[in-house]
């Protein structure tokens, strides 16, 4: 009924075991490496999040490059196109605009606009 | 008239009841023990069902040839059972577990995952232990995993270290994992001052969804390129992850935490409580191991829920952290992160941890992975 033949654990697993009970028979070598190591590729993740986290905030920011694109959001508008834009504003919009813009360019710049809509359209049958 | 009564007689040889014995009678009591724990007291159902289930099939005796046993190549349960043999079955219950976990506590305060690295300790404890109880390091290093708290990475560890003794650590991670509020309560509260579990921590920032994708990415190369014999497991949890958060796989990422990770889960369930037939289970070696998978939880529990209040003692007022979800470090997810929700609740029942306790909830998931490809590394 066994047939426990397939279980058998396999000759480098038995070759690999047996040289550290030779090398380390109380296991501290192993205990000590392998806690390092868990340790160093958790705090090595903990410095990347960190940094991307620091990026994303805001807190730290990466040098500007020099030949922005109109399409870098980061660049801004050019000194002509922000005052056509103001002047635009100033003969169509009232106070309530200026604010409903101001606030949706501070969560656009600063990332925070997380309501992806999922563009699926759903038409409720009368 | 003769004939009939040796029919019957030699039809009575291949039942069930001519071939029991009091092990088996044993095995299929923890069977429906399982069950009624899963029921009634709600511990890990949809873990202790199918394993407690699988063990009743497991322990049902017959008469070897009739190619229906677990180890009895090419029958079906044998076939079923190959991808807790070779392995193949938890990586795809990792990437389940990608697809449906958020890690945003965790990219919010990368902090708390040394955490989930200090409550790894435990499976290092066990591993000493076991060796000077006579098991072979291979042996010791399957063992030790049980205090990762993580069934998945316990079977695939131990299906390649000591895959004769797969049923019992797979068995004993799960009725441990089942039993966390149970085990760490005490130790959580042996272990800190009243002051200490009134600790308020400040709300995690908002994480933007750009960090959400990139979080899986250089998570998985970062680890991967540490500890490569740990990439099935963490190759698959952050790809599974990746589909949760980039947004345009939705279909494939309902999968991976649906259907497929319930298929997975029900199929490695039966068949690991197929494993636990008596003769191979009920022996010494499984009692210890039992005692071991123990011994790595309350260490594994000391362990995270110290390491908090050393880290207490370069934090600035204000930034402290509350030393109850020292216990989540371990992965056990999300068990171990709601005890900390309510042991401290019991204390302030305004103090919402559970958010917080997320963060080294996780990063135990990461932990025991990565734990779990050095001692294949090593032992492997």
């Amino acid at each position: 009924m066994t047939g426990f033949a397939i279980l058998q654990t396999s000759a480098s697993v038995l070759q690999k075991s047996a040289e550290m009970a030779d090398k380390d028979p109380h296991g501290a070598i192993i205990t000590l490496v392998s806690v390092s190591v868990v340790f160093v590729a958790l705090i090595v993740l903990y410095f990347a999040y960190t940094f991307i986290g620091s990026l994303s905030s805001g807190k730290i920011t990466l040098p500007k490059r020099k030949n922005s694109t109109k399409n870098d959001k980061t660049a801004g508008p050019t000194p002509e196109e922000a005052a056509a834009i103001a002047m635009a504003l100033d003969q169509e919009f009232n106070g309530e605009t200026y604010a409903a813009i101001g606030m949706a360019l501070h969560q656009y710049f600063n990332d925070t606009v997380h309501d992806n809509e999922s563009y699926i359209i759903t038409i409720k049958r009368k | 008239m003769n004939t009939v009564f040796e029919s019957l007689e030699q039809f009575f040889q291949y039942t069930a009841f001519a071939n029991m014995t009091v092990q088996h009678i044993i095995m299929i009591f923890i069977g429906i023990l399982f069950i009624y724990l899963a029921i009634k007291k709600d511990w890990e159902p949809l873990l202790l069902i199918p394993i407690g289930f699988g063990m009743i099939i497991g322990n049902i005796p017959f008469v070897s040839g009739l190619n229906i046993g677990i180890y009895e190549e090419g029958s079906v349960m044998n076939i079923l059972y190959q991808g807790v043999q070779t392995g193949w079955y938890p990586p795809l219950i990792f990437l389940g577990i990608g697809a449906m976990t958020d890690f945003s506590a965790l990219i919010s305060q990368p902090r708390l995952m040394l955490i989930g690295a200090a409550a790894q300790i435990g499976i290092f404890g066990a591993y000493i232990i076991a060796l000077h109880m006579g098991f072979t390091p291979a042996e010791a290093g399957a063992i030790g995993i049980i205090g990762g708290a993580d069934g998945p990475t316990a079977i695939f560890l131990s299906s390649r270290l000591a895959p004769h003794q797969m049923g019992a650590i797979a068995v004993s991670a799960y009725s441990y994992m089942a039993l966390v509020p149970v085990i760490q309560r005490p130790i959580m509260l042996l272990l800190t001052t009243k002051k200490e579990r009134l600790i308020r921590m400040a709300p995690p920032r908002q994480v933007s969804q750009k960090e959400k994708i990139i979080f899986p990415i250089v998570g998985f190369i970062l680890t991967a390129m540490i500890v490569p014999s740990g990439m099935p497991l963490l190759g698959m949890l952050f790809f599974g992850n990746l589909l949760k958060e980039s947004g345009v796989t939705k279909r494939l990422a309902e999968t991976a935490r649906g259907p497929l990770i319930d298929v997975v889960t029900i199929l490695i369930g039966i068949t690991v409580g197929c494993s636990t037939q008596a003769d191979e289970f009920l022996t010494g070696d499984s009692i210890k191991i039992f005692l071991l998978g123990l011994i790595s939880f309350v260490i594994a529990t000391t362990c995270g829920v110290l390491f908090v209040k050393f880290m207490n003692l370069f934090c600035k007022e204000g930034r402290k952290i509350n030393p109850l979800i020292g216990n989540a470090g371990v992965s056990a997810v999300p068990d171990a992160a709601r005890v900390s929700q309510n042991v401290g609740r019991e204390f302030d029942k305004n103090n919402h941890l559970l958010m917080h306790a997320m963060a080294p909830n996780v990063a135990g998931v990461i932990g025991s992975a990565v734990a779990a490809g050095i001692l294949l590394s090593f032992l492997g």
